[in-house]
């Protein structure tokens, strides 16, 4: 009995080895995030593809819909069609996992713990806090008690805790002094490249477009148009 | 001991006071004397209707019409779960909700009391049920239609807190569990008031009744411990119901807050 069990589950093994090896061929050329004929209230069709390493940017004026279509993009906002990220339907996905791998930094960031350390799942490093400017005492202190540009600083740290795949960049320095906002780009660009992350970045900065993103998209009539920078 | 009676003239005095009051009121311009008197007159009406029906109830004991009063009874404790809340689900369903954790916890609390603990001699015995369920059912009413209206207006004026919860990966029970706490701890306070004070600041309504109507203390101590409890617990679980189902409609299956499904929620 123990043998026929044991013949059995080498040749389950045998065969998902054969399945993780294609799997893993397959996932080489599949996109690092891909928007497949997705549409929500007057909006869409959108079709997009987001490669490893690349940072887009989406223009608009206010109210185009830019900040939604981020909410669809990290599942947060009901939607048709499909959002693949490695070649993976985000409904095989639980909603926490795409989200901690397809991470959303609102351009106000919101805080529900007494201090500022019990909001990171792991404490980030006296390089990171230097790097953007922050210290360690900071961490102690109560949310309330810091100033929006410390808050968002802290924001994307705490939204790189969970290390993701993909960054949806709602404009992320609006609220940040330009020292401060430079520091963040380059935070973001160097985790970029550690991670070969994908960022999707909205902003109305035009010269931190031209600084960060490689491809460039505007929203018109509700669909999202590729445009030469 | 029989109690004493109250006469027509005693019960008008009483009214005359109330008149009294609302017209002082109105000389204070605080603008309740209206509210006052229908409020007066609505309880005087419809305490007398309800007083015939008990009297036609007790008399001729039939279980059609004591579930038929039944019945009244909760149609009335889920059209005011609604009644007076701030904000309401767009669906029908609201109402399903409402009677679902009111029938669950009120009803099936009193008649397990009535079957297990005081063994009346029938089950559906008017004196009993109607009187026990009154009261947890109010109570249960009550804590279920503010759990629901503190739960909905949390989740209106937070969005942008669980907005930022839900996108860093927490699941959506996590990212409103402060505010179920809290629409839990806010709902089921009056009735833990209730038993932590009963006796001390007042003798509670149901142990004065006995008392007067010449039960002994001791007997109504101890129904009103019962009543106590029975209150606490219903009210509680009723709460737990009504915040669990309105948790699962107000966030869909990929765990994304749909605060369109209450009504003009902007």
């Amino acid at each position: 009995m123990e043998v026929s069990k044991n013949h059995l589950s080498g040749w389950d093994d045998f065969k998902m080895s054969v399945h993780l090896d294609s799997l893993e061929k397959e996932t080489i050329s599949f996109p690092l995030l891909r928007l497949e004929d997705v549409s929500y209230l007057h909006y869409g069709p959108l079709f997009l593809e987001l490669r490893e390493g690349e940072c887009i940017a989406i223009r608009g004026p206010s109210g185009a819909g830019k900040s939604l279509f981020l909410k669809v993009v990290a599942d947060l906002f009901p939607h048709e069609g499909t959002l693949w990220l490695q070649g993976k339907s985000s409904t095989t996905f639980t909603p926490e996992a795409w989200r901690q791998q397809v991470g959303l930094l609102l351009p106000v960031s919101q805080w529900w713990a007494s201090s500022i350390e019990n909001h990171f799942p792991i404490l980030p490093s006296k390089e990171a806090l230097e790097a953007l400017g922050l210290t360690e005492p900071l961490l102690k202190k109560a949310p309330q008690s810091l100033s929006t540009g410390q808050l968002q600083r802290f924001a994307l740290l705490r939204l790189l805790a969970h290390e993701p795949k993909v960054l949806l960049l709602d404009e992320p320095t609006a609220h940040v002094d330009p020292k401060n906002a430079k520091r963040m780009e380059t935070y973001v660009l160097e985790y970029q490249q550690a991670k070969k992350a994908g960022i999707i970045w909205v902003t109305h900065d035009e010269e931190q477009v031209s600084r960060m993103a490689t491809r460039f998209f505007h929203f018109k009539k509700g669909v999202l148009m590729s445009e030469s920078h | 001991m029989k109690a004493i009676e109250i006469s027509s003239l005693d019960l008008s005095i009483v009214a005359g006071l109330m008149l009294l009051f609302s017209g002082f009121t109105f000389w204070q311009q605080l603008h309740i004397e209206r509210s006052l008197l229908i409020g007066a007159a609505r309880a005087w009406i419809q305490l007398w209707i309800i007083g015939i029906l008990l009297k036609i109830l007790f008399h001729h004991v039939s279980v059609t019409w004591i579930l038929l009063f039944v019945l009244a009874m909760f149609l009335v404790a889920i059209h005011e779960v609604h009644a007076r809340q701030h904000h309401q689900l767009v669906t029908k369903w609201r109402y399903a909700m409402s009677a679902g954790s009111l029938f669950l916890t009120a009803f099936s609390l009193v008649m397990f009391t009535l079957w297990a603990l005081i063994h009346p001699p029938l089950w559906y015995q008017p004196q009993y049920l109607l009187p026990l369920l009154g009261m947890v059912l109010a109570n249960t009413m009550t804590g279920v239609s503010l759990s629901m209206d503190s739960f909905m207006g949390s989740l209106v004026s937070q969005e942008a807190m669980i907005l930022q919860r839900l996108a860093l990966g927490q699941s959506a029970k996590e990212a409103v569990s402060d505010l179920r706490r809290e629409a839990v701890r806010r709902a089921l306070i009056p009735s833990i008031n209730a038993m932590a004070t009963a006796g001390i600041v007042s003798l509670p309504g149901m142990m004065t009744g006995q008392i007067i109507a010449g039960s002994s203390p001791t007997l109504a101590v101890k129904y009103q411990i019962l009543i106590l409890f029975l209150i606490t617990i219903s009210t509680g679980l009723g709460i737990l119901l009504a915040l669990h189902w309105l948790f699962r409609y107000l966030f869909d299956e990929r765990e994304r807050l749909r605060l369109e499904r209450i009504k003009n929620y902007k």
